[in-house]
């Protein structure tokens, strides 16, 4: 979070024609001056970042925080003539003079990938002054690197000083991507060392391979999809959990140490057989249904004739549920339940008469009552769906 | 630091009694730096400029050379009657030059050609924290001054200042950073 200015020195000289990068190194530039760009302002919001070229030695945007501007600029650069290292520098520190706020740390980010002429003492000394005026630099040697590796590491240092550790130099080999070797550099890491806060160009830094700046509601929808499968995996583990813990007290109630710590490796050991065993159990068993839940009697250990007397039992307890609680809600949830067993009442239902002798015998229900009304005329018009018997009921309302 | 501020907002600038600053009518313009708006070059990392502002604790000291290049910034405008320094009799700084009312900051080779508002020598004795008189006249309205140390009185490796004030008296102007709604809620019409 530190506060920065940011100077970034392009290299515009005709070398950076060379396809050695690609596209070219110009283009490879550009990416990598996005890069730079994003992760400085990024850093703070109140950041500054400036654009310079180092050929034609023109301030190309002063300090700014709007990223579009830089980027409009940079695309605009063309390569022309010769790299002026020493100069562009002090132009790039007097710009830096102009800097919003004294606070502002000042820094030089200059890319250089072609020779660099000039005599050495000459940077040596600009080195030393801008050590003295608290300005760090740092370099990114690209294509060149082998022929500036001694200076600008000489110059490096110097501007670093003894025990200075705010000025990188940077030395990329030839490769397909400038920008994804500088993401690994010190140039983009934070100050405590943290990684760079930009996009990487395939989108693979992110958790889910998209980018949560660009669309924050994708991201959250993801994120809260993906806690919910977790807590949905979580809970599932733990109920198998208990499960085999219940099986482990029928197998081994009378194991002392297995009770009083149920994660010593012996209980975790069994609890992991009992596990294993469980499917097999839930499963065997004349292909008796799974579901069988843990209240109900033993399926598996019924005869067929047993069975079918079980299940008659429990659709006659569904039957007889609701009918004895007789509000009118109770009345509609009766009816719905009937409707679900349409086979064996749709005789019955279709006749509005002995539906009103029903809704009469109720205790607590007027079937005379609008929503006893609506419900029953629902209900027929579903059965039906003929308009003629909705007329036939209505009449027979209207009679009511 | 209220009794002063409403001192300095006040019509008529009061002498404010200030027992540490030693000269009658004045007082120390510590209060009234814009910390944002100050600079200093070629301190050391470990002893910037903040360090001097206060008597006691750390101190200020060069980092690279013996030159330092301190610039302060005021809140409102302000008129310089002296200088206090305090440095050991060896590190201390020497010579002195003073640039009012500069745009932005001095480099090192600007700040040893330009023609400064004031020059000052100090002698060992100076050091000890004695107010030392400015040419008055020439600090009438000061918002922002640049002080050079160009080179220390036994010409060691680094220079060092302890503790570094600035006497004089804020004009009467109003302090905006200070200025405070009397009555009523904001917004709010007559």
């Amino acid at each position: 979070m530190v506060l920065e200015s940011t100077i970034i020195c392009v290299d515009n000289s005709e070398y950076m024609r060379n396809g050695d990068f690609l596209p070219t190194r110009l283009q490879a530039q550009q990416d990598a001056v996005n890069l730079v760009t994003q992760s400085k302002l990024r850093a703070n919001p109140e950041s500054n970042v400036g654009l310079m070229t180092l050929a034609e030695l023109s301030v190309l945007v002063t300090l700014t925080t709007d990223t579009g501007k830089v980027l409009g600029k940079l695309h605009a650069v063309q390569p022309k003539g010769q790299l002026r290292l020493a100069q562009g520098i002090k132009i790039a520190h007097l710009t830096l003079k102009h800097r919003q706020g004294k606070n502002h740390k000042t820094r030089i980010v200059a890319f250089v990938g072609s020779p660099v002429t000039g005599d050495e003492a000459v940077l040596i000394k600009l080195a030393k002054k801008l050590k003295k005026e608290k300005v760090s630099v740092d370099i990114v040697s690209f294509g060149e690197d082998a022929d500036n590796a001694d200076i600008l590491k000489k110059f490096v240092e110097t501007v670093n000083g003894k025990d200075g550790t705010g000025s990188h130099l940077v030395t990329i080999p030839p490769g397909p991507h400038l920008s994804d070797a500088l993401i690994s550099s010190p140039i983009l890491k934070g100050e405590d060392g943290s990684g760079p806060n930009v996009v990487p160009s395939d989108g693979g830094g992110f958790e889910f391979g998209v980018d949560p700046n660009e669309d924050p509601e994708l991201a959250l929808a993801l994120r809260v999809s993906m806690e919910e499968q977790r807590a949905r995996q979580e809970a599932e583990s733990r109920n198998q959990g208990g499960e085999a813990m219940e099986a482990e007290a029928v197998v081994a109630p009378a194991d002392p140490t297995a009770a009083s710590d149920p994660n010593s490796e012996e209980a975790l050991l069994r609890r992991a057989l009992a596990m294993s065993m469980e499917p097999e159990g839930t499963q065997g068993g004349d292909g008796a249904p799974a579901q069988s839940a843990s209240d109900e009697p033993n399926l598996a250990a019924m005869t067929e004739d047993e069975q079918i007397a079980y299940a008659m039992r429990m659709s006659m307890q569904e039957e007889a549920g609701p009918s004895p609680s007789a509000s009118a809600g109770a009345a509609k949830g009766e009816a719905m339940e009937v409707d679900e067993s349409k086979e064996d009442y749709s005789q019955e239902m279709n006749d509005p008469d002995f539906l009103k002798n029903v809704l009469e015998n109720l205790p607590g229900v007027d079937p005379n009552s609008d929503a006893v009304k609506q419900a029953m005329g629902a209900m027929t018009g579903n059965k039906e769906g003929t308009k003629k018997d909705d007329d036939d009921k209505k009449k027979e309302e209207d009679k009511k | 630091m209220s009794a002063e501020s409403a001192e300095s907002t006040s019509s008529v600038p009061l002498p404010e009694p200030q027992p540490d600053c030693g000269v009658k009518g004045m007082m120390d313009l510590g209060v009234h730096l814009e910390k944002p708006g100050c600079e200093c070059l070629n301190e050391s990392d470990d002893h910037p400029w903040a360090h001097a502002m206060t008597p006691g604790g750390g101190y200020l000291e060069s980092d690279c050379d013996e030159q330092i290049i301190l610039c302060l910034a005021y809140n409102q405008k302000v008129k310089l009657h002296s200088l206090k320094v305090k440095a050991p009799a060896n590190k201390g700084p020497k010579t002195i030059r003073i640039f009012a009312n500069l745009p932005n900051t001095l480099d090192f080779d600007k700040a040893e050609s330009m023609v400064a508002t004031q020059d000052l020598t100090l002698s060992p004795e100076q050091l000890d924290g004695r107010p030392i008189p400015l040419k008055f006249v020439k600090y009438q309205n000061v918002q922002s001054v640049q002080f050079f140390f160009q080179d220390n009185q036994a010409g060691e490796e680094t220079t060092q200042i302890d503790y570094f004030a600035v006497i004089g008296t804020p004009l009467s102007t109003t302090d905006m950073s200070e200025f405070k709604r009397v009555t009523g809620k904001k917004g709010e019409g007559h």
